[in-house]
């Protein structure tokens, strides 16, 4: 049964992504179609609950297979069949422009990814904020068919369900991504883990190539994989590398939307996005900053309507989370502080810690010392052609926002050091994809990859 | 158009492969974030799997969790599916001051229900607001600290373990 579901939930996601863009690469469409499909599965999870439907094996396979089905009549009516499955030609001009650096980086990756998944798999749930979360939730959602009122969420039984910080309040989608895998009888969650981490580096090495050469795309991905402590933590149970892998291709293709002009990019962006805040409640800076970009925009090309509509997508799960916690109460005393307020030494503290992540190579390896490299091999060209300014723009501001977070929260349930040194390291995994894209997309990289690439190449020239 | 001879192809792919492989190599064994998630984390973990392909699903908890899982495992193993249990507090799993064989949040609602559902457990500092306190069945003993708890306890005393009592809720 498990498999059935993965495959349903697979090739839902596969539909779903080729309505949304038919110019997709093969490694994108694969890669987006788990991500895809587990996230609209959550979804419809939680408008079954959301209308009293018991969540059971029955229910999530039948509104995985309507959906799945309206996918396919979307596609049959918009005619867009023909391109539905993709298989890249294997011409023998194709064979000639491979490179041996490229094929050591796609090793490379294939080796460490297979490690990886292995450790993912076979070890199961023991991290500390899964247990006594995400996990937990999830599977007890399995065993009572519903998340509103399962047995931790009563607050006359889980006594400190309503405290400050508490998972009462977090987005649903990891949770019910872990039920629908008990559902389908799997014994651990972890396969939910492992399957989003291999299918976000298959979707992340094809829009990679969006913005730098294949050699690029296979050098850039190996390095977002040995990021240490993505790495670890992309086989443990927790949200933030799930959170990663929506976060970062919904920004890159709403960098590609702005900067490209093209529609679909913007249609991609949006639903990812919004997963990537149906995961985590704080990826709303993400959205925050491609839409001040995107506001800059419009408002040079005198067009709000395609932004408005961006942003409304965006926003649209969280509209549904909002709805569904005031319905059945599902609230949690609030640990944001609304009012302005100027606090240096909380300032000063929160900078402090970031700046010492940022040059932590245990924690990132070389990743944001991409960042004032790339600032000074790449500076002409920023200066003078705006070169992938937008992307370094979208990180700075989504970083600022990040900041702004942190500082704008009343630490009730922990001390702001325990936070920032335990939980602020995690949320930079969403930066570690979008850091080595926007290096190796600069035109100084790009420029040298290609000309590696057509040195290394037999194509004529 | 220019064509290009394969030989100096492949001696320009293999330098390359030499040089890039070099450089990797170095990368990864040089510093110490990569050396950690390559060398230490990934193939430690996986020559542990391969040496050990057949674990079971409880063997596997147990090596990440120890003392902590067989603990709950062993309060599973006693009490039926609708028991509850009045559960030990923090300070139980690790006394101040002295060694303990436990790991992880034990101590935690959420974690201990992982390995315990559907049995339900409460604290006893909650007892006052937790609606299931008139229905505890069964307490939970662990480093020997619980036994307070039952009213009258005459029984033989042991480290860890759980006991069916027909709870005095006015008991301390």
């Amino acid at each position: 049964m498990i498999t059935i579901g993965i495959i349903l939930t697979t090739l839902t996601g596969y539909l779903f992504v080729h309505i949304l863009s038919t110019q997709l690469n093969i490694c994108e469409k694969t890669g987006l179609s788990f991500l895809s499909g587990i996230a609209i599965q959550s979804f419809g999870m939680l408008l079954l609950d959301m209308v009293n439907i018991p969540l059971t094996l029955a229910t999530v396979l039948t509104i995985q297979s309507v959906t799945l089905l309206l996918c396919a009549g979307i596609i049959y009516k918009t005619g867009k069949t023909k391109q539905l499955f993709i298989i890249p030609e294997l011409k023998p001009e194709g064979w000639r422009s491979i490179n041996l650096i490229w094929v050591l980086f796609i090793i490379g990756i294939v080796y460490v990814e297979y490690m990886n998944f292995m450790k993912c798999i076979y070890f199961p749930v023991f991290d500390r904020d899964s247990l006594a979360g995400f996990e937990t939730i999830g599977y007890v959602t399995a065993q009572e068919h519903t998340l509103k009122s399962n047995i931790l969420y009563n607050g006359g039984y889980n006594i400190g369900i309503h405290n400050p910080g508490s998972y009462i309040s977090y987005t649903p989608m990891v949770m019910l991504s872990y039920a629908y895998i008990y559902l389908l009888g799997a014994v651990n969650s972890k396969l939910v883990n492992a399957l989003i981490y291999l299918f976000f580096l298959i979707a992340f090495y094809g829009c990679s190539k969006r913005f730098t050469n294949k050699t690029g795309a296979a050098i850039t991905t190996f390095f977002v994989l040995l990021a240490p402590e993505m790495l670890a933590f992309s086989s443990l149970s927790a949200t933030n590398v799930i959170h990663a892998c929506y976060a970062a291709p919904g920004v890159l293709y709403g960098i590609l939307w702005l900067t490209k002009r093209k529609k679909e990019y913007m249609y991609l962006s949006a639903f990812l996005l919004a997963a990537n805040v149906w995961s985590r409640t704080e990826g709303i800076v993400f959205i925050a900053a491609i839409g001040i970009i995107s506001g800059i925009y419009a408002f040079r090309r005198k067009n709000w309507k395609e932004v408005i509509f961006f942003g409304c997508l965006c926003i649209l799960p969280v509209i549904v989370w909002i709805l569904f916690t005031k319905l059945y109460g599902l609230h949690a005393e609030g640990i944001a502080i609304i009012r302005p307020f100027w606090d240096t030494e909380k300032a000063f503290t929160i900078l402090n810690y970031f700046l010492n992540l940022f040059m932590n190579i245990n924690y990132y390896g070389y990743t944001f010392y991409l960042i004032p490299v790339g600032i000074i091999l790449n500076g002409w060209f920023m200066l003078k052609k705006k070169d992938n300014l937008v992307l370094l723009s979208a990180i700075f501001l989504s970083l600022i926002f990040y900041i702004l977070i942190l500082y704008q929260i009343d630490y009730k349930w922990d001390t702001m050091e325990n936070v920032l040194s335990y939980s602020a390291k995690r949320f930079l995994f969403c930066f570690v994809p979008l850091v080595w894209i926007w290096f190796t997309g600069n035109r100084i990289c790009k420029s040298g990859l290609e000309k590696l690439e057509s040195f290394l190449s037999l194509k004529t020239v | 158009m220019k064509k290009k001879s394969i030989i100096l192809w492949i001696i320009k792919n293999i330098l390359a492969l030499v040089v890039t492989g070099t450089l990797v190599y170095f990368c990864i064994n040089k510093t110490t974030g990569y050396d950690w998630a390559y060398n230490k984390f990934l193939k430690s973990n996986m020559d542990f799997i391969q040496a050990h392909p057949h674990l079971t699903e409880e063997q596997r908890y147990e090596l990440k969790l120890g003392t902590s899982y067989k603990y709950l495992m062993l309060l599973k193993e006693h009490t039926p599916e609708d028991a509850v249990i009045l559960y030990p507090v923090k300070e139980d799993f690790f006394p101040p001051g002295e060694e303990t064989l436990f790991q992880g949040e034990i101590y935690n609602l959420s974690w201990a229900t992982r390995f315990l559902y559907p049995r339900k457990i409460i604290f006893p500092h909650q007892m006052q607001q937790n609606i299931f306190s008139p229905d505890i069945s069964h307490i939970a003993i662990v480093n020997g600290r619980g036994f307070e708890r039952i009213h009258n306890y005459a029984g033989e005393k042991f480290t860890h373990g759980i006991l069916p009592v027909k709870f005095n809720r006015a008991a301390p």
